[in-house]
C-alpha cells in the first residue's frame, strides 16, 4: 500500500439529511445508502425452485483499494441461478469519495467477477502494499489482485487458490509464519441443485428451501501461500482434512495467546471447528475440548457468522456465534488455553436473540464508552417461517456491552422499522469520524449503509503498516489502557458471515484518556507507545522484527 | 412428528374422495347423506335435517372437519349456539388429540365467535395455535381465557409457555411463581420456572427451583440434567458433577449428557476421564447426524410421493413409496395413497404392516378399520 493513509484527523462529517435516524440506545444510526450514492440491490436469483444457494447470500468488503485513506466498499452480487455468468452476476466496487459520497468504479477498476458470489474478503496477498480482493461463490473462489493503479487484474490460473463446489466465506492470516497471507475457505453443502428432492407442503405443493441437514458437508480448503499470491491448496498437510463440517463463517485470530492465529469455524448444524495453530502451518482440533464445537448443553447449532472481540476487558478474544431462530445466538466466553464457556444466557447475549435467526455480525465499540458492542444481522432462510412469531424480514439488531461480559438489547427504531433479510454485515468508519458505522446487505434486498452518531466522547485509532508481505499487518494484536479500563482488539482479515471489515483498528475511550497502546505484530515485533494522543488515527509503522 | 401430521392432513382430503369414489354412505358426494346433502338442506332453510346429517356423518369421521363446522353452522342456525360451540369445541379436542393442530385452531376460532363469553373455547383456540406454532395468535386466546375465569394450571402452564415463546419472559416467570405459591401443578411450574430461570442464565435460583421439580418427576432425566446443568451455572461443581454423572448412568446414550460430564471433568482436571465423554459424544454425536440425515431424507422422498398423489398421479406417488425402506412412514403413507386411489385391499396391506412396526399409531388403525370395511364390502381393489 503507497501513501495510504495520513494521519486523518477526526472530523465530524456534517451528512445531509436525517430520514431514517432514530436514537439506539445510547447512540444514533442513521441510513444513508441511498445519499452516499450507493444503490445496490441483492439479486438472489430465486426462481421458484428453492435452491438453497438462493437464500445463503450475499457479503461485503471494506477496503481502501485506492490508498487514499478512505474505506471503500466492495459489494457481492450473485444473479440468476443456476449461474448463466451475466452482467446479472456483476459484483460492484463502489469508491469513497470522501465527505460522505461514494461512486462506482467496478468497470473502471477492471472487476468482472460474474460467478454466483456470497461473499469476499479483502487484505493484500501478493505483498505489494495494497488491498487484493477474493470473492467466494458458488463454483469456488476468485482472486483479483489489485495492480496499484486503480485497477485489478485476476490472478493467473496457475497461481489461484485452484477450488470447486459451494464456497461460502473465507479468512487470511498468516498460519505458518513465513509472513505472508494464507487462505481458509468454508465450503457449505455438497449441493446438487437437480437434487430431486421435495422440500415443502405436499398439500399446497408449494416448496420451501430443503433442510440443509439432508446434505452432506463440503470439505473446507486451505491454502499456503507460497509467496506472491500464488496458492496451493495445503489442507491435508496443515491436519486440515477432517474440516468436512457446513462450513459457514470464518475467522482466524490468535485465540490462546501464542502468538499464532488459530481458525475458528461457525459450521451449520454440525460440530462447530476451534483448530489450534501448532506452527509450522499445522493445527490440532480442539473443537471439543475447547468447548466451542456446540453450546453449553452439547447441542450443535446453526451457525452462521462468526466475530472476535474483548468483552469483559481480560485481554483475551471471545467468540461469538450466530445461529438459527429458537437456538440464540451464542458467546463464548474465553477461559485461557483455548478453553471456553458458553455464557450466552447469562450474559445477555442469547436469549435478545430467540426469535432471530442470525448470519453476519460484528463487535465494535458504537457507542465509544471502551465497551465492545455487538451489531447482528438477521433475517429467515424461509418466506414462511413455521413460527408466527419470527418472519421472513427481520430487524438487526445492537447489543450494547458493559465492558464486564454482559449486555442488552438497544431499543433501535431505526432497525425495528426497516426489516430485511440481512446476510453480510461489516464495520468501518467510512467518514473518518472516529466511530465504527455498519454496512449491511440482505438477500434479495438492499444493501444499507448506517452512520453512526455515538454520544461525545474519545477515541483512538490505529492503522498499522506491517512489513512486507504482510502489508497490512493482519493478525495484529493491539491493547490499549484508558483511564480503568484495558482493551484489546485483533487485526482480521474476513470474519462476521462472507463478509471483511474496516482493516484499521478503532477505540472508544469514553471520558478517559489514553495511557498506553502496545502493538503485537505477527511477525513478533513490538511498538508501544504512551500517551498517544486521542481522537485520531495513528499511523504506526512495524520496526524490524526480532524474530 | 410434524411429518406424520403433515401426512395425515394432507391425505384427508384424497380419502373424502376416495371414500366417495367406493359409494360408502356418509362421503361427501352422496346426495342422500353426504355433506353436500346437508350442506344443501342448510342453505334451503332446513338446520335441524342438516345437524342430523352432519352429526351422522361425524358418527362415523369424527376428524371430518367440514362435518363439524356445517354441524355447528346447523345448530346455530337452530339459534343453539351454545351447543354448536361445544360440539366446536369437542371436534377441536379431537383434532387435537390428532395432532391436527391447525385445523383444531379453525374449529375452536369458530367456537369462539359463536361463544365468545367461553373460557374454554378460548383455552382450546389458544392451544392449538400454541402447538401450530403460532404464538403471537395463541397469546390473547390464552389471556382471554384467563380474563374469563379459566385459571386452571394447565391454562396457566400454557399461557406461561406462550408467552416465554414471545419474549413475555417476566410475566411468564410470574405466572410460574404464582403457581407455585399456590401449590397448583408445583412439578410442572417448577420444572417450567426452573427451565426458564436457567435460559436465561439465573442459575443459582434455577437450583431450588428445579430440585423441587425432580421431587415430583425423580425418574426425569431432562430435569436432572437441567439441574446439573443449573448447578454447574451456580459453582456448585462437585454438586453438578454428581449429577452429571448419574445421569449418565440413567441414560448413557444421550450425547448431551456425555458432553457435559467430559466438560466438567476437564474443567476440574480429570483429562482421561473428561476426554473419554466426549470421545462417547463424539461417537453418539456421529450417529445422530447419520440418523437425522436418514430420518430427512426418507421424510422429504415421502413428501415427494405425496406431491405426486396430489397431483392425481398415484401410481407413480405408490411406486415411489414401495422403492423406500419400509419404514412405518413410508408404509402408512403408501397405505393412505392407495387408499386415496381407490385400492383398499392393498391399502390395508400396507396399513398392516406399518401398524404391526408401530402399533401405537392411531390415525393408521383408523384408517385400516376403514379400508377393512370398503374391501369386505367389495369397493375398490
Amino acid at each position: 500500500m503507497s501513501c495510504r493513509a495520513l494521519l486523518v484527523a477526526a472530523v465530524v462529517a456534517l451528512l445531509p439529511g436525517v430520514a431514517g435516524a432514530a436514537e439506539c440506545g445510547p447512540l444514533r444510526l442513521v441510513e444513508l445508502a441511498a445519499e452516499a450514492g450507493i444503490e445496490f440491490q441483492h439479486d438472489r436469483g430465486a426462481a421458484g425452485a428453492k435452491r438453497l444457494p438462493e437464500t445463503m447470500g450475499a457479503g461485503l468488503a471494506w477496503l481502501d483499494y485506492d490508498g487514499d485513506g478512505w474505506l471503500d466498499l466492495y459489494l457481492v452480487q450473485s444473479g440468476s441461478f443456476p449461474p448463466d455468468g451475466s452482467a446479472r452476476a456483476a459484483d460492484r466496487l463502489f469508491r469513497n469519495l470522501g465527505g460522505g459520497r461514494f461512486a462506482e468504479v467496478s468497470e473502471r477498476a477492471g472487476l468482472a467477477d460474474r460467478q454466483y458470489g456470497q461473499g469476499a474478503v479483502a487484505a493484500d496477498v501478493d505483498g505489494d502494499g495494497d488491498a487484493d480482493l477474493l470473492v467466494t461463490g458458488w463454483g469456488g473462489l476468485a482472486l483479483v489482485l489489485n495492480a496499484g493503479d486503480g485497477r485489478f487484474e485476476p490472478a493467473s490460473a496457475d497461481s489461484a487458490p485452484a477450488l470447486d463446489g459451494w464456497a461460502s466465506s473465507s479468512a487470511l492470516a498468516d498460519a505458518d509464519g513465513d509472513g505472508d497471507l494464507d487462505l481458509y475457505v468454508t465450503r457449505y453443502l455438497e449441493y446438487d441443485p437437480e437434487h430431486g428432492l421435495f422440500c415443502g407442503d405436499p398439500e399446497t405443493g408449494e416448496r420451501s428451501y430443503c433442510d440443509p441437514s439432508l446434505f452432506l458437508g463440503a470439505g473446507d480448503r486451505y491454502f499456503e501461500n507460497l509467496g506472491g499470491g500464488r496458492f496451493a491448496d495445503a489442507t491435508s498437510e496443515a491436519g486440515l482434512a477432517t474440516a468436512d463440517g457446513r462450513g459457514l463463517g470464518v475467522v482466524f485470530t490468535d485465540l490462546d495467546g501464542d502468538g499464532r492465529p488459530d481458525l475458528y469455524v461457525a459450521n451449520d448444524l454440525t460440530l462447530n471447528f476451534l483448530f489450534r495453530n501448532v506452527g509450522g502451518g499445522r493445527f490440532e482440533d480442539l473443537s471439543l475440548v475447547s468447548g466451542t464445537a456446540v453450546n453449553g448443553d452439547g447441542k450443535p447449532e446453526a451457525g452462521m457468522g462468526v466475530a472476535v472481540g474483548d468483552v469483559d476487558g481480560d485481554l483475551d478474544p471471545e467468540l461469538a456465534v450466530t445461529n438459527f431462530d429458537v437456538e440464540t445466538n451464542t458467546l463464548y466466553l474465553n477461559l485461557g488455553g483455548a478453553v471456553f464457556q458458553d455464557v450466552s444466557a447469562p450474559s445477555g447475549f442469547g436469549p435478545p436473540s430467540f426469535n432471530r435467526l442470525a448470519f453476519g455480525l460484528v463487535a465494535a465499540d458504537f457507542d465509544r464508552d471502551g465497551a465492545l458492542d455487538y451489531f447482528i444481522g438477521n433475517g429467515h432462510i424461509f418466506e414462511r417461517p413455521k413460527r408466527d412469531n419470527t418472519g421472513y424480514r427481520q430487524p438487526d439488531q445492537l447489543l450494547v456491552g458493559d465492558g464486564a461480559g454482559g449486555f442488552r438489547e438497544a431499543g433501535c427504531p431505526a432497525l425495528s422499522a426497516a426489516p430485511e433479510v440481512t446476510r453480510g454485515v461489516a464495520a468501518a468508519d467510512y467518514d473518518n469520524d472516529g466511530d465504527p458505522d455498519v454496512a449491511t446487505l440482505a438477500n434479495g434486498g438492499p444493501f444499507r449503509l448506517y452512520d453512526n452518531r455515538p454520544p461525545p466522547a474519545g477515541w483512538l485509532g490505529v492503522i498499522a503498516h506491517g512489513a512486507a508481505p504482510n502489508t497490512a499487518a493482519v493478525g495484529l494484536r493491539a491493547t490499549l489502557v484508558a483511564g480503568a479500563r484495558r482493551q484489546a482488539r485483533w487485526l482480521t482479515a474476513g470474519d462476521s458471515y462472507q463478509s471483511s471489515s474496516d482493516p484499521r483498528l478503532l477505540f472508544g475511550l469514553g471520558p478517559a484518556a489514553p495511557a498506553r497502546l502496545e502493538l503485537n505484530w505477527p511477525t513478533g515485533s513490538r511498538r508501544l507507545l504512551l500517551q498517544p494522543p486521542a481522537d485520531r488515527y495513528l499511523v504506526v509503522p512495524e520496526l524490524p522484527s526480532p524474530r | 412428528m410434524a411429518s406424520r401430521r403433515r401426512h395425515g392432513r394432507v391425505l384427508a382430503g384424497w380419502l373424502a374422495a376416495a371414500l366417495a369414489a367406493a359409494g360408502l354412505a356418509g362421503a361427501p358426494g352422496d346426495p342422500e347423506t353426504g355433506l353436500e346433502r346437508a350442506a344443501a338442506l342448510l342453505a334451503g332453510g332446513q338446520p335441524a335435517a342438516a345437524a342430523e346429517l352432519y352429526a351422522r356423518h361425524l358418527d362415523s369421521h369424527p376428524l371430518a372437519v367440514e362435518a363439524h363446522e356445517g354441524l355447528a353452522a346447523s345448530l346455530a342456525a337452530q339459534e343453539r349456539a351454545r351447543e354448536a360451540a361445544a360440539r366446536l369445541d369437542e371436534g377441536a379436542r379431537r383434532l387435537l388429540a390428532a395432532t391436527r393442530y391447525p385445523e383444531a385452531a379453525r374449529l375452536a376460532a369458530r367456537a369462539v365467535e359463536l361463544a365468545p363469553d367461553s373460557a374454554g373455547s378460548h383455552q382450546l383456540l389458544g392451544r392449538a395455535r400454541a402447538l401450530a406454532r403460532s404464538y403471537r395468535e395463541a397469546e390473547p386466546a390464552l389471556r382471554r381465557a384467563v380474563e374469563l375465569g379459566r385459571r386452571d394450571p394447565q391454562t396457566l402452564l400454557y399461557l406461561a409457555s406462550t408467552l416465554w415463546e414471545n419474549g413475555g419472559l417476566a410475566e411468564a416467570e410470574q405466572l410460574l411463581r404464582g403457581l407455585l405459591e399456590r401449590g397448583s401443578a408445583a412439578g410442572p411450574a417448577a420444572a417450567q420456572l426452573g427451565r426458564l430461570l436457567l435460559w436465561q442464565g439465573r442459575a443459582a435460583e434455577a437450583v431450588p427451583v428445579l430440585e423441587r421439580a425432580l421431587a415430583a418427576r425423580p425418574q426425569s432425566t431432562d430435569l436432572l440434567f437441567a439441574l446439573a446443568r443449573a448447578r454447574e451455572g451456580a459453582g456448585e461443581l462437585e454438586a453438578a458433577l454428581a449429577a452429571y454423572r448419574q445421569v449418565t448412568e440413567l441414560a448413557p446414550e444421550v450425547a448431551r449428557h456425555r458432553f457435559a460430564l467430559g466438560r466438567l471433568l476437564l474443567r476440574l482436571g480429570d483429562r482421561a476421564g473428561g476426554e473419554s465423554e466426549l470421545e462417547a459424544y463424539r461417537r453418539l454425536y456421529e450417529e445422530e447426524q447419520r440418523l437425522t440425515r436418514e430420518r430427512g431424507l426418507e421424510r422429504v422422498r415421502i413428501d415427494a410421493a405425496l406431491e405426486l398423489a396430489r397431483q392425481g398421479r398415484w401410481r407413480e406417488a405408490a411406486e415411489a413409496l414401495r422403492s423406500l425402506p419400509a419404514s412405518p412412514d413410508a408404509l402408512g403413507a403408501l397405505g393412505r395413497v392407495l387408499a386415496a386411489a381407490g385400492e383398499p385391499v392393498a391399502a390395508a396391506e400396507a396399513l398392516e404392516r406399518a401398524l404391526a412396526a408401530q402399533p401405537g399409531r392411531r390415525d393408521l388403525a383408523a384408517l385400516l378399520a376403514e379400508q377393512k370395511l370398503l374391501a369386505a364390502e367389495g369397493g375398490g381393489r
